[in-house]
């Protein structure tokens, strides 16, 4: 069998096994924070080779997994996410018990999303989304005595089961209406099967529930905000960031390789939750008072823009779907970053806790507001331009009798409106308000990896936002790819 | 040899309950054995498909979906061990820290 | 070496200052302000260099770059478009704000370290509305304009330990949401029909292009421009606006921002003119809002209160004359339609100047008695005699005097108004508020004027210059602006006679430039300008005699020549200002205290309640969030019930 497609997910498994045994060798943090970086960095470079190369697509054996464009360019995503994650957890995570399991768990659900990224087939997407969600539970409880943490945990553990039963439960289903697991050759006869079309809305339904379920798309967002409250800051980086994008990429490729040709049949709908979406997320975060909670909401209202993408359906809208993905990894997981590191010295998780945050941190509070008003899409960062592809893509898109679409942007567009009110708000309060009474007053000493770790997601977002062409162009490369 | 239908009604009557399971009882721990209800409905869809077409991918699935449902069981008795330890309950509307 | 290849430096050095200020400014003695007059000031010689280089030769100067390249076909753009208008935006932008720069050095003197956060916003300001001039096509100008409206946003609340500062920054940010999404919502029309922003290629397209989305796209952008301008119905934030410091309500509230509405009604006017609907609906809400605005300048108690309500009323003016003019335009009239898109414009830039002046001039006084109301203020001539005739001189300006810079802009507005009044009655209509307008204006400016500077010292007054208070004028570095200004609100109408017609420069269609001579016979053989400096005169008259009669005595106004008939006119009623109490405090300060209180009541009713409604209903989604993991669990199943519900319902539909 040729291996070559499988190379990046081998190498970061590898070291992910390897680390609990090179703990028993050198018990050091930061030791094992490289290691597990230097595996990360590894597999990037097998992705590079593979641009570099310009192979082509890769197959593995009988088609279950394959390596193209799409899949190479999210597993970069991922395995930068992981990487920032582990950058800055180097930090925060000082000290804990079992660090060498926590690196290692990050790299386990890293190796799912790749999982997913690169398959082609129900049963490999399912394994890999139930072995990021393994690792996720895990680490959300990693703070053993913490009771926010474990609660968090409890919660997310529920909810996941239940959801990923759905999702099996409609596998199933999808199984018995076609007699095959495989993306292309559901997508081939799903158009055929007009006398169990109950059925297959049924199945449809069911595995929404699994993606929705990663993606926190309303009805199935509740756990998120209490989860990425709970969680240790540096998880909720990776979970927003990481683990909801994986939901996407599973959704993209159910719905448009294997769902395409009853398009018609859930078009509507799901342009419909991701109005929904956005809106109950957006009004929600509009009165949180914790700087994570406001995230979490708004990374729900996110997800709902992304669902644009799938609605639309078009190589286009999913070049602006990805886009919106690569980007909102850098500006919410910069985001959640920031928080995590400003939690190192010991600045609350309230929004007040931010007051006159610029006198303290001119860099923290500079970073914050590049990340944020790059959530807000204010130009010229990187969260305006992606929003621009992907508002764009219903009206560019639109084809005979489906100018309805249009309303889509227009949701968008006034949803975008809205949430400018809640980040702005913090925006003045780390720059126009005073410290609040009492709290200390001295410039802040930010731990190193973490401040990098910021500063790499800045620059990101900036870099993406003044050049976004490149990325475009990378982006399409890889809608194409899966539209192939 | 047993009609698709019946292993069908089956599967879809224990996923029901395990559904109804996961919203009623108030114990974690029950909430937990109903989801493993729910999966194991669907396993034997998938088994049953599997016979039936006389294709093993089916089964395959099932298998590995067993082994998962294994890790998940053991991953959520841990955390719920913890939790335990923690606030000395499992009872679902006990925990309500993080809400709003 | 052509200048204006280095046009793209003219944002850049104030956006380099920003940067500068921001990141090292709290290190520097001066807390950057020497740094920010430095950027400033270099954007305003390029400024001006360009500004003369594209007026004196009637270029027009084009570079784009792409940008977001959504397809081959599909581009978004960052380029420059320098025409005469741009010209004009140029110097009105970047000299008023250099010289409010000026002024805060001395202003913000006492400030302290808050100082470099007003230097940082100031200098992000001048380079986004500088880049917003800039701009050749309506998706860069609308991301300028968010940046604008932000750095509003910040400076309104400059002062956030005030309740009411922090509110009216509020308010301003969401009152001009409003404008924004419909500015969004023309931008989303425009680029579905003719899949472009670029000024010209859009301007290019029109024929062919459909007439009623494009009436529709009009009506949208101009919609932001009610937002940013203030216009009538979204008029309402800019006097709470006036919560920030004096030199911010002068450079942004007066002097530039909110001439960036005016500003985008000018790029889209030929959109505009392509509806007779649309058209008429501007200058409505034009002439409304001048009249409105003016109404309730009569009776405000505040010194920036007159001006923010005045500032209102002149912007109505403008946006009159662009209604005026694209109106005429779609009848075929395409002179008189160059003409009163000129005046539009030409009263932006004399406004600019004026107001600039009053604004500070106002601050100066403010800085002298440290309070904004006028009834606490009177006599202040005695201590202030360089605010005090360079006050005269705008006011005199604004009121419409010749030959003032005002008279000539707004004669030229009201003509072409009465103009367009043959070819639609409702601008005769709008003709008659216009007129009205501009006795208010005469008599609300000047009633300020001498309750200021005139009559009785006040408590405020004596409380500066008893108890040990400075009885001398603010320092040289707030006085030299306020002389520049007040020479430019004097001479910025002759600007109409340079050369070739300056003012023939902001003509849209060139066609019609007339010599000197032949404008003077025009202005001058008009009835219709007699009956605005009639207008004006009486407004001050009435100001004069209501507010002054106790500190300058009869015999002394007698013994002039055109006052003496007016005097003797108004003898017999020696008790006019108690008349005045009586009949005009309750016919004139009623209406105008009702209008407010509609205002008050209906429409921020309306714009509060949108806020409010999203806000409560996001407290509801949130208590959804109960915490319970049950909940959660059952929301699940009603979701996928729900969704398998539709499916079903959406197929059957089908």
């Amino acid at each position: 069998m040729d291996y070559t497609a499988l190379y990046p997910e081998i190498i970061v498994a590898l070291f992910a096994l390897a680390l609990p045994a090179v703990n028993l060798l050198l018990k050091d943090n930061r030791f094992l924070a490289a290691v597990s970086l230097a595996g990360l960095g590894l597999s990037m470079l097998s992705v590079l080779m593979y641009f570099l190369d310009d192979m082509g697509p890769i197959a593995f054996d009988n088609g279950l997994m394959v390596l193209d464009d799409f899949s190479a360019l999210f597993m970069m995503v991922f395995l930068s996410v992981a990487f920032l994650v582990i950058l800055a957890s180097s930090r925060s995570i000082e000290g804990e018990k079992h660090v060498a399991e926590y690196y290692s768990l990050v790299l386990l659900a890293t190796v799912g999303m790749m999982l997913v990224a690169s398959a082609t087939d129900l049963f490999v997407l399912y394994v890999g989304i139930e072995i990021t969600s393994l690792s996720s539970y895990a680490l959300v409880a990693f703070r053993k005595k913490d009771i926010r943490g474990t609660e968090a945990a409890t919660k997310y553990f529920i909810f996941g089961g239940i959801s990923s039963a759905f999702t099996l439960f409609g596998i199933s289903l999808i199984y018995g209406l076609t007699g095959t697991t495989s993306f292309e050759e559901i997508g081939a006869l799903v158009g055929t099967l007009e006398e169990y079309k109950e059925m297959l809305w049924m199945a449809l339904v069911m595995v929404i529930v699994g993606f929705g379920f990663k993606v926190a798309m309303v009805p199935f967002h509740s756990w998120a905000p209490d989860v990425y409250d709970g969680a240790p800051t540096t998880i909720t980086a990776m979970l927003a960031a990481g683990s909801k994008k994986m939901g996407f990429v599973a959704m993209f490729k159910f719905f448009l390789i294997a769902m395409l040709a009853i398009k018609a049949d859930w078009e509507i709908v799901v342009a419909m939750l991701a109005i929904i979406t956005m809106t109950v997320g957006n009004l929600a975060a509009l009165n949180q008072t914790s700087i994570k909670r406001m995230l979490a909401y708004s990374s729900i209202a996110q997800a709902g823009y992304i669902l644009i993408a799938v609605a639309v359906g078009t190589e286009f809208a999913l070049t602006g779907g990805i886009f919106h993905i690569m980007t909102h990894a850098f500006m919410k997981g910069g985001a959640f970053i920031v928080v995590a590191t400003l939690a190192t010295v010991a600045i609350g998780e309230r929004i007040a806790d931010y007051k006159g945050l610029a006198k303290r941190s001119n860099f923290m509070a500079f970073s914050m507001t590049v990340l944020l008003f790059s959530l807000a899409g204010i130009p010229p960062l990187a969260g305006f331009a992606s929003k621009v592809v992907l508002f764009s893509s219903p009206i560019m898109g639109t084809v005979q009798g489906a100018e309805w679409m249009v309303w889509l942007s227009v949701a968008g567009i006034i949803n975008s409106a809205i949430s400018l009110y809640y980040y702005a708000r913090v925006v003045k309060y780390m720059y126009v308000d005073e410290l609040e009474e009492g709290a200390p007053s001295e410039k802040l000493k930010l731990p190193k990896a973490m401040a990098a770790a910021v500063a790499i997601c800045v620059v990101a977002v900036i870099g993406i936002g003044v050049f976004p062409e490149y990325f475009i162009q990378f982006c399409q490369d890889a809608a194409q790819a899966l539209f192939a | 040899m047993i009609p698709l239908e019946f292993v069908l009604m089956i599967s879809s009557v224990l996923f029901v309950i395990g559904a109804a399971g996961v919203i009623l009882k108030k114990n974690a721990i029950m909430i937990l054995m109903s989801i493993e209800i729910m999966l194991n409905a669907a396993n034997i869809n998938l088994v049953a498909f599997s016979s039936y077409f006389g294709d093993a991918t089916g089964q395959g699935f099932a298998l590995f979906s067993i082994g998962i449902a294994a890790a998940e069981v053991t991953i959520g008795l841990a955390i719920l061990l913890n939790l335990n330890k923690l606030r000395k309950t499992v009872n679902v509307d006990d925990i309500n820290l993080l809400r709003w | 070496m052509d200048i204006l290849e280095f046009a793209w430096l003219i944002p850049v050095l104030p956006l380099l200052a920003f940067v500068i200020v921001g990141f090292l400014g709290s290190k520097m003695k001066d807390k950057g302000g020497i740094v920010a007059l430095a950027g400033v000031g270099g954007g305003m010689v390029l400024a001006l260099w360009t500004a003369f280089e594209l007026l004196t030769t009637g270029r027009i100067y084009r570079a784009n770059q792409d940008w977001v390249v959504l397809s081959s076909e599909y581009t978004l753009e960052m380029g420059i478009y320098l025409d005469n208008v741009a010209a004009m935006m140029l110097i009105v932008v970047s000299l008023i704000s250099f010289l409010v720069v000026v002024y805060s050095l001395g202003y913000m003197h006492d400030q302290g370290p808050r100082r470099h956060r007003y230097f940082t916003e100031i200098c992000l300001f001048v380079g986004v509305m500088l880049g917003l001039v800039l701009a050749n096509n309506f998706f860069q100008m609308f991301v300028f304009w968010e940046l604008v409206g932000l750095c509003s946003y910040l400076l309104i609340g400059f002062w956030y330990e005030r309740p009411a500062a922090a509110r009216a920054a509020k308010k301003a940010f969401l009152v001009t949401r409003v404008g924004d999404v419909m500015f969004m919502v023309g931008l989303f029309i425009l680029f579905t029909e003719l899949r472009t922003f670029n000024y010209e290629s859009v301007w290019g397209m029109l024929d062919s292009a459909d007439p009623t989305m494009m009436a529709f796209a009009a009506f949208f952008l101009f919609g932001g421009a009610i937002g940013k301008s203030a216009q009538f119905p979204l008029h309402d934030w800019l006097p709470d606006a006036m919560e920030g410091p004096t030199t911010v309500s002068a450079l942004i509230h007066a002097a530039t921002m909110v001439n960036a509405g005016v500003y985008l009604v000018a790029r889209s006017f030929p959109i505009i003119a392509t509806s007779a609907e649309v058209s008429l609906f501007v200058g409505a809400i034009g002439g409304i809002t001048a009249f409105v605005a003016a109404t309730m300048a009569l009776c405000a108690p505040k010194i920036k209160g007159v001006l923010a309500y005045s500032t209102v009323s002149q912007l109505g003016y403008m946006i009159l004359g662009l209604g005026a003019g694209a109106f005429l335009w779609h009848h075929g009239h395409h002179v008189a339609a160059s003409v009163a898109f000129g005046a539009g414009l030409f009263h932006l830039m004399n406004h600019a100047f004026f107001k600039g002046q009053l604004f500070l001039g106002a601050g100066a006084v403010i800085h002298f008695v440290h309070t904004e109301e006028l009834a606490k203020m009177g006599g202040l001539g005695k201590y202030m005699k360089v605010s005090m005739i360079t006050m005269l001189i705008s006011c005199l300006s604004i009121a419409g005097i010749p030959p003032l810079s005002g008279f000539w802009s707004k004669d030229e507005v009201l003509a072409m108004t009465f103009e367009a009044g043959d070819a639609g009655l409702t601008f005769m209509v709008l003709w008659i508020l216009g007129v009205l307008t501009a006795f208010m204006t005469a008599f609300y400016m000047f009633r300020m004027w001498f309750m200021v500077f005139k009559g009785q010292p006040n408590e405020g007054t004596k409380h500066a210059t008893e108890h040990g208070g400075h009885k001398h004028e603010a320092p040289v570095s707030m006085l030299l602006p306020l002389v520049v200004l007040a020479a430019l609100a004097f001479g910025s109408g002759f600007s109409l006679f340079i050369g070739d017609g300056f003012f023939g420069a902001i003509y849209y269609d060139h066609a019609h430039v007339l010599s000197i001579g032949e404008r003077l016979t025009e202005v001058f053989t008009s009835p219709l300008t007699y009956i605005s400096i009639v207008a004006a005169v009486s407004g001050i008259m009435l100001a004069y005699f209501s507010f002054n009669k106790t500190k300058v005595s009869a015999e002394k106004v007698v013994s002039k020549g055109f006052p003496k008939a007016m005097h003797q006119l108004l003898l017999d009623r020696y008790k006019f200002p108690v008349a005045y109490d009586k009949i005009g405090y309750v016919g004139v300060y009623g209406t105008s205290l009702l209008l407010d209180k509609f205002d008050r009541y209906v429409i921020d009713g309306i714009v509060n309640g949108i806020s409010a409604f999203l806000i409560k209903s996001g407290g509801v989604v949130r208590k959804l969030q109960n915490g319970f993991v049950q909940s959660y669990a059952t929301l699940l199943l009603i979701g996928v019930s729900f969704i398998m519900i539709l499916l079903y319902v959406v197929g059957v539909l089908r």
